[in-house]
Formats: C-alpha cells, structure tokens, sequence
C-alpha cells in the first residue's frame, strides 16, 4: 500500500537514479520516505554508507534540499544525516521528484556540518535566482542543525554546530 | 453530490495492470464516523483501490470525491487523510511523544500546542506512561498504538488503515482490535480499514465490503452480511458453513433434497418452482445431535471423520454419501461413530 519511487534527477531534470521506498508520512509539505541503500557500499570520508543502510529520506515540496537520515542497517545508529540541494520535490501519485542541485551538507550525529561539491554546484549553469535559493536554503539548514529544528531534533544538546573536525575516524 | 452523510465517494472506480483488470467499477460512500472494512483475499484489489483513494496511484476511470468535491487534481500529500500500515513505520530514533509529534511539525502550530496534541492522541491509545521511551523498547502491540496515535494526532479528514494488525499474533490481535474499535469510534474520525482476515473485518467494521476480483460483491452491517451473505462465494469466504448443491422438490414451503438429506431452506429471493437446482448453505450451529434414526428434513447423518477442539465448541466434519459437512457440536465426539445432527430453523440458507 505504501509503496512510493524515487526519482532523483539533475539541474537538468534528467533522471540519474530511482529506487522504491515506502511512505512514512505524508502531508502538504513534506513527505517522508523509508528506504534501503541498495547499491554498493560507498566510503566517504566522512560517512560510510554500507549496503543495506536503512535511509529515511524527508522530501518537501517547498523546500529547497531534501535530508536522508542514514542508520546503520537495521539498527537504529544515527550514521548522520546527508542534505541535498534541490528544487521542492514534486509528487505526482506514487513517484516523488527530486532534481539535484549538486551541492550537499552533512551533518555529524553530533551535529558537525561538512558543505560538499562547491565547485560541482559553481559550474551548473542555472539561473541566478536559483542560486540564490540554494544559498539561502544551506542557511536555512545550517539554521536549523545550530537549533535542533526539524529533522535535527536528535542532535545531542551538547552538539556542536560549528564546520569543525570531521577527520576520518581511524 | 455526496449522500446526505457521505463524505468519501468511490464512484465506478476501473483500474488494470498490464491489461488484467484490477478494479472494476467499484462504488460506494463513507459517512462521517464510519468505520468501512475492505475485506478481500490478496488480489482481490483492495490495497489498489486504497491507493486510488489515497492519491498514489491514478484510476483509469471513475472518481474519488471528498464532499462532493472530486480529488482528481489533489495529490495524496494535499488530501489530508492519514495512512497506517502493517509494518508500524516508526522512526527509531525518536521517543514515543516525538513519532506522534511527527506529523504536527508542519502545522505551523506552537511547540506547546504540539506537545498538547501530540500528549492527547498518546492518551487516546492509552500510552500516556511511554512519553518518553524509546520506541525500540516497546513490543509490537504497544509500537503499533503508536503508530495509531502518529496517524490520528493531525486529525486527519480521513483514516485508511492497511492490514494494522498483520504483523502481529492471534492474541495481541484480538485484545487490540477491541481498543483499536473502541478509539476509531471514540474518535468519530471515518476509516477505511482493509483487511483479509474475516474476524478482524466482523469485529472492526460498522460496514463490511467483501472485495473480489476487483468488484465489491457484498456490502451491508457484519450482522446483516453474516445473516444473509447473498452468493455462495461470500459465504464460503466468511465460512460460514458448508456449502451444499440441492434440487427443488417442493416450493412452498420450500424443501429441497440434497446429498445431506432433505432440508427446508430460509430463502430471501421469492418461489422456487419443482427441480430447480439451488445452492445451500448449511451453517455449522447451533446445532444438536439425535439419538434416533428416523429420516426428517434439516437432519443430517454421518460418519465422523474429523474433530478439532475449538475452545468453546468442537468441530466435527462429517461425511455424508459423497458430501462432507462440518458443524460445531458443544461436547466431543470420536472419529468413525455414526451421527445424527439435527439442524435448526434458519440454519440453511439458500444462496444465489
């Protein structure tokens, strides 16, 4: 019944990747999604993202970024959450849209911030306007992880917001 | 228009899958405060025509209408109807008052009134101590009345619950079918309740719809369903008794003879004339067993052939010449002795 796809294209609004995934939740403005990550395990330096992860994917439909919270597995660790700049997602019956605008945030457990792929995001030849959406939504982000808004209201209230030490763990 | 108290209509509904139908003109309305139970095998439908009408899937023709007004253009995000599922899809991470909270975030409501409602839908559910456990720590039966209160905490125009208690045993089931009953009609919210399980259907239901093969095939009250289920298919899947082929030997009153004997059918659908073929249901009590053999109509003669305990009653299966039969009788009975069941009025029933 709950039953929904992912589509993620680019600037372009060209598919790159779909997977499935089944609803959460579901109202006007966001749309929450539980998916597995599928593909390979991939290792950032930051983040590890194995094959299997459990992703739950919140998509809005007037905002500019969608925020995947990564757990291990099928256990209930926080790996952190990872932030795409994107265009508001559209729903249309059983398939949400997302086009990506290259540039990412992630956010720590503990709510270090890390911005990713600038220059990817400097090249797309968008529109200003666009531009600037996308600068003010990473505010708006960063905003919210400094105040545990939502989806960050997990963070520890200890955390630190500050883009500070996110060295690879040994 | 929606009827006087409809407020959901599902009008000619069609739906195929790659050229096999799905859906075939499905109608009905839901009245404010209704619970509506879909009740069908798996592929039957339901769970399609539920999506339909949550907004994920489109129909290919026919209208889903929300007092009246048709839905076609909303998508499932802007319906406003809140969706619980078999498996409770609760975030892990977040306390119990947190999932409930969940859907309230985006209400633009202040953090106190949301922690208000959220405290309300968990008194609901009767979880009002778990605030603040993990929802990890909680058993299934406990994590789905979270589940339960998540869907009902932003007051949704319309609840649809798919197979809530699937995933959980016999006993669990039957305790949190009482409560989940006793919140939905507390709550005056209508639902739409999907389920295979003919006793979670009866139990839930202000208004049973038997689904199959993409038509609802039997609409009334569980009470006037289980009394007259119309075609032999519904008895059969609410098993309700054997089923029994007969032929006519006498119209009025109505008696018919079968491979269980002669029996004298309750019949809702006018006169029979003299050899007609007829289908019977013969329901499995209550019923008493006779010590003489004398040969009378809605008296059925057997051999035993097996008997399973049924907590309250035994259910004993019959082989009658070539047909078999299967009552429940209150006091056991061995395998292999020769009976003599006698049925009572109103105990067979003829099926279209």
């Amino acid at each position: 019944m709950s039953d929904v796809i992912v589509v993620k294209r680019d600037w372009h609004g060209r598919e790159v990747l779909r997977w499935a995934g089944r609803i959460l939740h579901l109202d006007p403005e966001e749309v929450v999604v539980e998916a597995r990550f599928t593909r390979p395990t991939v290792t950032l330096p930051y983040l590890t993202l194995a094959h299997g992860d459990r992703m739950v994917e919140h998509y809005y439909t007037r905002r500019w970024y969608n925020v995947f919270e990564v757990f291990a597995g099928e256990s209930s660790r926080l790996k952190g959450w990872y932030c795409n700049l994107a265009r508001p997602a559209q729903v249309r019956g059983s398939v949400i849209e997302s086009d990506d605008l290259a540039l990412d945030l992630f956010v720590s457990p503990r709510g270090q911030t890390l911005v990713l792929d600038e220059d990817e995001f400097e090249a797309l030849t968008i529109e200003v306007g666009e531009r600037r959406q996308v600068r003010l939504a990473l505010g708006e982000l960063q905003q919210r992880v400094r105040e545990h808004q939502p989806p960050f209201e997990a963070l520890p209230s200890s955390a630190s917001a500050d883009g500070m030490d996110l060295s690879p763990r040994s | 228009m929606a009827t006087a108290a409809g407020v959901l209509e599902v009008r000619d509904v069609w739906k195929s899958y790659q050229g096999t139908p799905l859906l075939r003109g499905v109608s009905f309305t839901l009245a404010r405060g209704q619970i509506a139970c879909l009740l069908g095998a798996s592929g039957s439908g339901k769970s399609t025509l539920l999506r339909i009408i949550a907004g994920l899937e489109p129909a290919e023709a026919g209208q889903i209408l929300w007092e009246g007004q048709d839905l076609q253009a909303t998508p499932a995000h802007a319906r406003g109807f809140g969706l619980m599922f078999q498996e409770y899809a609760l975030f892990p991470h977040r306390n119990v008052l947190e999932n409930v909270a969940f859907g309230l975030r985006m209400q633009n409501l202040p953090p106190k009134e949301i922690e208000r409602r959220a405290r309300e839908a968990l008194a609901r559910v009767d979880l009002s101590d778990f605030a603040s456990r993990r929802v990890t720590d909680l058993s299934g039966g406990e994590q789905q009345r979270v589940a339960l209160a998540r869907a009902l905490a932003p007051r949704p125009r319309l609840l649809m619950l798919d197979e809530p208690l699937g995933s959980l045993d016999r006993g669990l089931r039957d305790q949190l079918l009482g409560d989940l009953r006793h919140i939905l009609s507390g709550d005056g919210t209508p639902a739409l309740y999907v389920t295979h399980d003919q006793e979670e259907a009866l139990a839930i239901a202000d208004r049973l719809m038997l689904i199959r093969d993409g038509q609802i095939v039997r609409s009334g009250t569980p009470a006037d369903v289980f009394a007259d289920p119309g075609e032999a298919w519904v008895a059969q899947f609410l098993s309700l008794g054997t089923l029994v082929a007969a032929r006519v030997i006498q119209s009025s009153p109505l008696l018919a003879q079968s491979e269980l004997g002669i029996l004298a059918p309750i019949c809702a659908h006018g006169r029979h004339t003299r050899g007609e073929a007829l289908t019977l249901l013969v329901r499995r009590g209550p019923v008493s067993i006779r010590r003489g053999s004398r040969t009378q109509r809605n008296l059925v003669r057997g051999t035993v052939i097996e008997v399973s305990f049924r907590g309250d009653s035994y259910r004993v299966t019959l082989a009658c010449s070539a047909q078999r039969a299967t009552f429940d009788l209150p006091q056991p009975v061995e395998v292999g002795m020769r009976l003599s069941i006698s049925l009572r009025a109103g105990a067979v029933l003829c099926l279209t």
